[in-house]
């Protein structure tokens, strides 16, 4: 596993890099996309090609408003598909919210664990309050929130779920008491942020997210 | 401030928001939400009020963060009106359905908002937070060429004569292709991007690959990808490909000079 790997893209962020990143696609672009995405190469060729030539036929590819505030047909269809894809996202968020949250952390040994906080700029003891949800997911800087996702190369929505749950105390943490311990109520980021040995530098750079 | 973006270019660089956007949003979410959507409306691109669409992208997905369904139902559609007017000069009406691609971008445009956050990819809308109308031309381009290719051309422009004198061939007609064109040249150049739909595949792609992206057309570093590589064939036949190329598009300037 890679972590803050800022390389990691999807064929489709291929795509939209070969829009985006000159103001038209060539050789040395297109190669280092295909060299990325070989099995694609097809493809991401003829992409390049119709985005250079469309560039090169056209004006500048502006986007115009209309005084117009109706609201057409295919504006309608365009909502509706936007509806209905939500219906089912947040259907999903909440099937998976319902059921047993899965820890993107429970299966890194230590040694991972270190690696992780040190992609994230921080350290261990930070890394296992992220790792037993003890800080609330609300007090969290969105910025934040995504630096983890990235690192951990998971879905966003996992992260956000695992933040969300109710604090976990491990099943192999050691302790002296007979009963397992309650985990008690979760932190704020920043006073996790404040209360786990982190430089100064570390604290302003993560509360800075 | 806004959140910074997440994506990446290929050299490891983050996307960033131009600073008139950013000042845009920052200006946005210190004030309410009804200043927010009346200047959403404005038209006027010089109007000081003016929202630039990726700032727009921001508000919604701002919304769509918080949950707030009704500020996505009042901002999106005002987006899609700026996309659809877009679309009316961008996919052309000669396409046999037109209309059902336009639906067709602007659906899946749409869905991007509601899939935002969410699943393996979950950061997407950053490129629309960049570069708005870049990033929304490369998802136009990307669900209209798999309709092009549904209407392939089947007449190809005819190649002259092998006999006919050869200082009728304009050797410089692809040179077009490379240089920015200016007021006089763009009609010629319009009607040659035209023409170049009309050549035979295999000559057509050999134009493409070595004047509008610019490649070699061979190379005698075997990792170096060139049009004789892309194409799997030798450098000569790429070579004879672009001289037929040159050929039927010089006859057609001809013709239509």
């Amino acid at each position: 596993m890679s972590y803050m790997d800022p390389q990691q893209m999807s064929l489709s962020d291929a795509k939209y890099h070969l829009a985006l990143a000159k103001p038209s696609p060539d050789a040395e672009l297109l190669d280092e996309m295909v060299r990325r995405f070989p099995e694609h190469a097809a493809d991401l060729t003829e992409f390049a090609i119709a985005l250079a030539l469309d560039r090169l036929g056209g004006t500048e590819d502006e986007t115009f408003e209309t005084s117009s505030t109706e609201i057409s047909s295919a504006i309608s269809k365009a909502m509706s598909r936007f509806h209905n894809r939500l219906y089912a996202e947040k259907k999903a968020a909440l099937s998976s919210s319902e059921g047993s949250v899965d820890n993107p952390f429970a299966s890194m040994p230590r040694s991972e664990l270190r690696t992780f906080a040190r992609a994230i700029n921080a350290n261990l003891p930070f890394v296992m309050k992220l790792r037993d949800r003890q800080i609330r997911e609300d007090t969290m800087s969105e910025g934040f929130k995504r630096c983890v996702t990235e690192a951990l190369e998971v879905p966003h929505d996992v992260v956000i779920a695992h933040f969300s749950a109710l604090p976990e105390v491990r099943v192999d943490a050691r302790f002296k008491a007979e009963r397992k311990p309650d985990p008690g109520a979760k932190q704020t980021f920043q006073e996790a942020v404040r209360s786990s040995g982190l430089t100064p530098e570390q604290q302003e750079y993560l509360l800075k997210l | 401030m806004a959140i910074p973006l997440n994506k990446h270019y290929p050299d490891g660089r983050r996307y960033f928001r131009p600073p008139t956007v950013e000042a845009t949003i920052d200006e946005l979410l210190a004030q309410d939400f009804a200043t927010a959507c009346r200047r959403a409306a404005i038209a006027d691109h010089g109007s000081s009020e003016y929202v630039p669409s990726e700032a727009l992208v921001h508000l919604i997905r701002d919304a769509r963060r918080r949950n707030d369904e009704a500020a996505m139902n009042i901002l999106l559609p005002v987006l899609l009106r700026r996309c659809e007017s877009n679309l009316r000069t961008k996919v052309s009406s000669d396409l046999p359905n037109a209309e059902d691609i336009r639906e067709e971008i602007l659906g899946q445009f749409s869905e991007l908002f509601a899939a935002d956050g969410v699943g393996s990819n979950p950061d997407q809308l950053d490129f629309f937070e960049a570069h708005f109308n870049q990033a929304f031309q490369g998802l136009r381009i990307d669900i209209v060429r798999q309709e092009d290719r549904r209407t392939l051309n089947r007449t190809f422009l005819p190649l002259p004569d092998e006999n006919e004198d050869e200082s009728n061939v304009d050797e410089s007609v692809l040179k077009y292709f490379q240089t920015a064109p200016d007021q006089e040249s763009t009609f010629d150049l319009q009607r040659l991007l035209d023409a170049l739909q009309m050549l035979p595949p295999d000559e057509r792609r050999a134009v493409e690959l070595c004047h509008i992206l610019g490649y070699d057309e061979e190379s005698e570093d075997h990792n170096k990808r060139t049009a004789a590589t892309i194409c799997r064939v030798t450098g000569r036949t790429i070579r004879n490909r672009l001289r037929r190329a040159t050929a039927r598009l010089s006859s057609y300037k001809e013709l239509i000079q």
